[in-house]
């Protein structure tokens, strides 16, 4: 009898060390259950109560909540009182703001329209073609309103679906910020660099725009147009001109 | 005086030792599997359920270098770290694989919003635990220290055990997670030569005051 247990406190063990879960879909075992589930509404979980079957309540139709008012047109929506897009960005634009643009911009947007905003993001690439992601360093966009790109963010256009959900105002805004930053660092000329800056290490031959450093955020701060300074130089001989 | 009949055999004297030797053995299996069988690393590491659409994070925010933020990206602003709705796949599977079979529940659910599809929760907490996504990515928590190399998972897998032992650990000791806030999703960071993590992480708990709870209950049970 002794033997036995021995035995199966061997095995037993054994087992436990190596782990008892198959590695697969089985639900976790629940030795305890304690009050791991309780019959309370978590985010995005199912509801019998509801007729749409969710927990997540949408805001009723026509209503906004408590605190959540902003009446500025041109800030909520890019648009003026009569409905035209705005031409300026409404938030005041500083370092901080255009850091922010360039996080949210390399999160949101990058995948697609590249982190140089010409269009030749990730998703370009992969879908040899099927989807043509703007390219932001066009004129047409460069001389196109703030309200625009901000627009085109909230409520997408063409194949681009709407973003609005994802990105809160504020950020929208800095990343229209930093897309502006984004044009001009790409369209630099001589005239753009300080008197007095050392430009020989520039070769006009080369540093075409796809070669230029890209933003990366955080890892090469130098190299972001937010921040001015030895990166533009580089770039001074090769104005993109299309 | 004649000796009294003994009432039990003799062999009852062994009996009842190896009885007692046995017990003891059975209690002691009981406390070891108890332990052992009921670990968070027993039961819950290795979790990997069949989700309804076939998503490859390996894919998507491995090889594209997706941000993980483009899709949870309530995961800085909220508690809880969101599954997006599929009209942010249709960002692009409007003109990718369009017709693809594997996205057949996507673009059911894009069309008709009473029919989402059923993600699977794979890192599941008990329901009193109050985590906060939020908190713990803005202080420079990473994606990684609870999620593993999700960028490398073709089917997500629980990685860690998120029991409460586990979270004390680091709750103990932050700076062995804490990471400069711009480099909480880029899962394979490492800190910058000549540098080390617990260096790091102790500039940012010093300079950010980052005191997690440790033995106060309430911080994450209500």
């Amino acid at each position: 009898m002794t033997r036995r247990i021995f035995i199966l406190l061997v095995l037993a063990s054994a087992l436990a060390g190596c782990g008892l879960r198959p590695a697969g879909n089985t639900t976790p075992l629940q030795v305890h259950p304690d009050m791991d589930s309780q019959p309370k509404f978590k985010a995005q979980s199912a509801s019998a109560f509801f007729a749409d079957g969710r927990s997540n309540r949408p805001a009723p139709l026509g209503t906004i909540a408590q605190g959540h008012l902003n009446e500025d047109d041109g800030f909520v929506m890019g648009k003026d009182a009569s409905g035209n897009l705005i031409k300026g960005n409404p938030v005041a634009v500083t370092e901080a703001l255009l850091k922010r643009g360039q996080e949210r911009f390399n999160i949101n947007c990058a995948t697609c329209h590249g982190q140089l905003g010409d269009g030749n993001g990730a998703v370009k690439t992969r879908s040899f073609g099927a989807l043509a992601p703007a390219n932001l360093q066009d004129t047409r966009l460069r001389e196109i309103a703030d309200g625009h790109i901000f627009d085109v963010i909230t409520n997408g256009i063409r194949t681009m679906q709407p973003l609005g959900g994802n990105i809160p105002v504020s950020d929208r805004w800095a990343i229209v910020a930093y897309v502006r930053a984004l044009q001009r660092s790409q369209s630099t000329n001589i005239k753009d660099v300080p008197a007095g800056t050392d430009i020989k290490a520039a070769d006009p031959s080369s540093s075409p725009v796809s070669a230029a450093p890209s933003p990366a955020v955080g890892s090469s701060p130098a190299a972001s147009p937010a921040s001015s300074g030895a990166a533009s130089t580089t770039k001074t001989a090769a104005p993109t001109k299309k | 005086m004649k000796a009294t009949k003994l009432i039990f055999p003799k062999w009852i004297n062994t009996a009842v030792r190896l009885a007692l030797v046995g017990a003891a053995l059975t209690a002691g299996a009981v406390v070891v599997l108890g332990k052992f069988l009921t670990m968070p690393e027993t039961v819950d590491v290795g979790y990997q359920p069949t989700q309804p659409v076939p998503y490859s994070h390996k894919l998507h925010a491995g090889e594209m270098g997706m941000d993980c933020r483009f899709c949870h990206s309530t995961v800085d602003k909220a508690d809880f770290a969101a599954v997006p709705p599929a009209q942010t796949c249709m960002v692009c599977h409007t003109a990718i694989k369009k017709d693809s079979d594997k996205l057949a529940l996507i673009r059911q659910a894009f069309a008709d919003a009473s029919k989402p599809v059923e993600w699977v929760k794979v890192h599941k907490l008990p329901d009193f635990v109050y985590f906060s996504h939020k908190v713990h990515v803005n202080s420079g928590v990473s994606c990684v220290s609870c999620h593993g190399r999700v960028d490398q998972m073709e089917v997500v897998q629980q990685q860690k055990p998120l029991g409460m032992a586990w979270c004390i650990e680091c709750h103990k000791a932050p700076e062995n997670a804490l990471r400069p806030k711009e480099f909480v999703t880029k899962l394979d960071w490492t800190p910058p030569p000549g540098t080390t993590q617990q260096e790091i992480g102790l500039k940012i708990k010093n300079e950010n005051k980052i005191h997690p709870p440790v033995e106060n209950c309430a911080g994450c049970h209500r």
